[in-house]
């Protein structure tokens, strides 16, 4: 019986081959909607994970570019107990970079630089986010005036390598290291000295943007303590530990889940449709022939399995195209996009087995409607 | 009273008695007895059968013939478990048909009944030897299956067209192989619906003939309707359906074992 249903599957080429395209196209689609918002998710997480201190922002303020705290908080957070770095970091955009504005790079192509302070960064585990992601060359140093670090990725777009020179904002910077963290957020900064970046964006010298703190024990309860502590020194700021950034993202993607799960709902009917026309088709086209199977003493079960597997190989075959290329075109597509789509078994073998469930689930009607002749009447329609 | 059937003369409606002799009646392999089928179509209706009596023998060959519309593929489906009658009843081997479930219908029709209609019998997308296994297919085709199919094909002269799709096929093989796919299950009655009506007289008067060949060779019952009255031979059992019901005048061309008025009930050789 497959073989037979797989037969008449592909007696009707053109109208298969159409519905194929349509129901794989489909199916391709839901990889790719899945894959890029799974690959945002991963991008997001990879960043969070890496940010193992607490940032201390002013209150309301998103972003450290946002925020302003007194720079003199650097020192009243390393008084309390447990806090083992506290580094004051100056944030801006980039304006210019080489004489050309980063925003004419297309999506996502924001960058900004981050003034460090070397010395304090010297107590952070690693040298810090940036200090620990280092590729080539070194992270700055104390004596450093106009070094700058760039990430892997701005570096290909902008054609650097250590010991160019690069302008930001009008001012020459030297590339001394490259970094690579693979966070589409991470990698979009340049670090300078924080005297350069104040330089930069004109901030008198009793403000900084954030203060990265580090706590001596990286667990999580050692985090929220030192952070509940830290948030308790004034009424005007917050302390933000990667719990926090996660929860915050957590909502937005939320968001973000719900509006695929509607358009993968959506979809799920476009390709039941898809199969029911197609099924419907054939099985009227076929009445005769229906007809006869049961004359020749097949059930009303025989035929319903009959159409129902010619159905569910129609999905599974969409399924497999679909799969193949989703995967393909979501590798294009991450070419384009500041993350990489995540393509992962899972996903390629629920939308194969979606696929299936879009055939069998199409292909009930049809079924039934098949197995419902009366044969003596099929067998008279010519 | 007993062992005979319908002794009675009238033609369209028995009475009860008629249908319990009938019933136990161990010579008729297929009787039917007041046989109605009425086609409702809104408020207008068809009376396709009017009340049918028939009684079938085990190794008989008999032609049912009629003008248009008089009911004949109507009876042939009844009588082949296709379709239920409206009123009346039938009798396969004493036992009710239609007290059956339809799936204890399809089951039967596997086993013990054979068909070949006017064309277009077989299934496109599948070859001869595959078309001819198609009853089994439900079932799983066995290699035992699959050789006798491929003998059958032989027996009737397809040995060199088993792989070919019915398109490939004149009308006459693609007759041919429904007729082998008749014979697959081994039935006890094959049902023949204008089994020549799509060709000349000389390729139908083979078909007819090899009918007649397994009739007589391996003793399966027969039951054919059609149009083409050269193929009826002296001393063939026919039966003249006319207007939903078997005519009285019918021709009697052997003798008459059952007796009666009914035509329907006249023996053939
Ligand atoms: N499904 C149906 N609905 C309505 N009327 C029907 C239906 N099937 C058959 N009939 C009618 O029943 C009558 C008998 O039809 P049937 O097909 O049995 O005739 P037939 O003797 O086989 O004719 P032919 O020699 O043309 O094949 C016809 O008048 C036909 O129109
Ligand atoms: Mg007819």
């Amino acid at each position: 019986m497959l073989r037979f249903a797989f037969g008449n599957l592909f007696a009707k080429k053109v109208r298969t081959v159409l519905s194929l395209i349509l129901l794989s196209m489909v199916l391709a689609g839901t990889i790719g909607l899945i894959s890029l918002s799974s690959g945002m998710r991963n991008s997001v997480s990879a960043t969070f994970m890496r940010l193992d201190g607490i940032v201390v922002i002013s209150k309301g303020s998103a972003d450290p570019i946002f925020s302003r705290v007194p720079s003199g908080l650097a020192e009243e957070i390393k008084g309390i107990g447990g806090v083992s770095a506290a580094a004051p970091e100056i944030w801006g955009l980039v304006a210019m970079l080489d004489g050309t504005s980063p925003l004419t790079k297309g999506w996502f192509s924001a960058v900004a630089y981050g003034g460090f302070d070397p010395a304090a960064m010297k107590s952070a585990r690693g040298g810090g986010i940036y200090g620990k992601a280092i590729e080539e060359g070194r992270f700055l140093r104390e004596d450093d005036d106009g070094a700058l670090v760039m990430s892997r990725k701005l570096a290909r777009e902008y054609r650097k390598k250590v010991g160019d020179r690069t302008k930001v904002n009008g001012k020459e910077f030297e590339i001394v290291g490259i970094y690579h963290t693979g966070s589409m957020f991470l990698d979009q900064s340049l670090i300078i000295t924080l005297a350069k970046a104040r330089d930069l964006c004109r901030m008198n010298e009793d403000s900084v943007s954030c203060i990265y703190v580090e706590t001596a024990d990286p667990s999580e309860s050692a985090v929220k303590a030192a952070a509940g502590r830290i948030a308790g020194l004034k009424t005007s700021i917050e302390a933000k530990t990667k719990y926090d950034w996660h929860e915050e993202f957590g909502a937005v993607l939320g968001n973000l889940d719900a509006f695929f799960s509607a358009q993968s709902a959506y979809i799920a009917v476009l390709g039941v449709i898809i199969v029911l026309l197609t099924m419907s088709m054939s099985v009227m086209e076929r009445r005769r022939e229906f007809g006869i199977l049961k004359a020749v003493g097949w059930t009303r079960t025989d035929v319903m399995k009959l159409v129902l597997l010619e159905s569910a190989f129609l999905g599974a075959a969409a399924g497999a195209i679909g799969c193949a290329t989703g995967t393909m075109s979501a590798r294009m597509l991450g070419g384009f996009l500041p993350y990489q789509p995540l393509v992962t078994p899972l996903l390629i073998s629920a939308t194969f087995l979606g696929g299936v469930l879009l055939g069998v689930c199409g292909g009930v009607y049809p079924a039934f409607r098949a197995a419902s002749l009366n044969p003596v009447e099929a067998i008279r329609t010519d | 009273m007993g062992a005979q059937i319908p002794m009675e003369k009238q033609t369209s409606s028995p009475n009860p008695r008629d249908i319990r002799e009938a019933s136990g009646e161990d010579r008729a392999l297929l009787s039917a007895r007041g046989v109605e089928k009425v086609y409702k179509k809104g408020p207008a209706e068809v009376r396709s059968l009017r009340g049918v009596d028939l009684d079938v023998r085990k190794g008989e060959l008999a032609f049912i013939v009629g003008p248009s519309g008089s009911g004949k593929s109507t009876l042939l489906g009844i009588l082949g478990a296709l379709d239920r009658p409206t009123s009346g009843k039938v009798w396969l081997e004493g036992r009710d048909l239609f007290d059956r479930s339809d799936r204890e219908l399809a089951m039967l029709r596997r086993s013990k009944f054979g068909f070949v209609f006017q064309a277009f019998n077989l299934i496109p997308t599948l070859t001869a030897l595959e078309n001819v296994l198609c009853p089994l297919i439900p079932g799983g085709t066995a290699r035992e299956a699959a050789q006798d199919a491929a003998r059958l094909l032989s027996t009737l002269g397809l040995g060199e067209r088993m792989k070919h799709k019915p398109f490939e096929l004149s009308g006459g093989e693609q007759q041919r192989v429904a007729l082998a796919r008749a014979l697959i299950g081994k039935p006890e009655i094959v049902f023949a619906d204008e089994p020549t009506g799509e060709l000349d007289s000389q390729k139908g008067g083979e078909i007819i003939g090899m009918i007649r060949a397994m009739n007589r060779d391996i003793g399966v019952t027969v039951l054919i309707v059609t149009h083409a009255v050269q193929h009826i031979l002296p001393g063939d059992r026919v039966l003249k359906l006319k207007d939903g019901r078997f005519a009285e005048d019918a021709p009697t061309p052997g003798g008459a074992p059952a007796g009666g008025k009914d035509a329907a009930t006249k023996g053939g050789a």
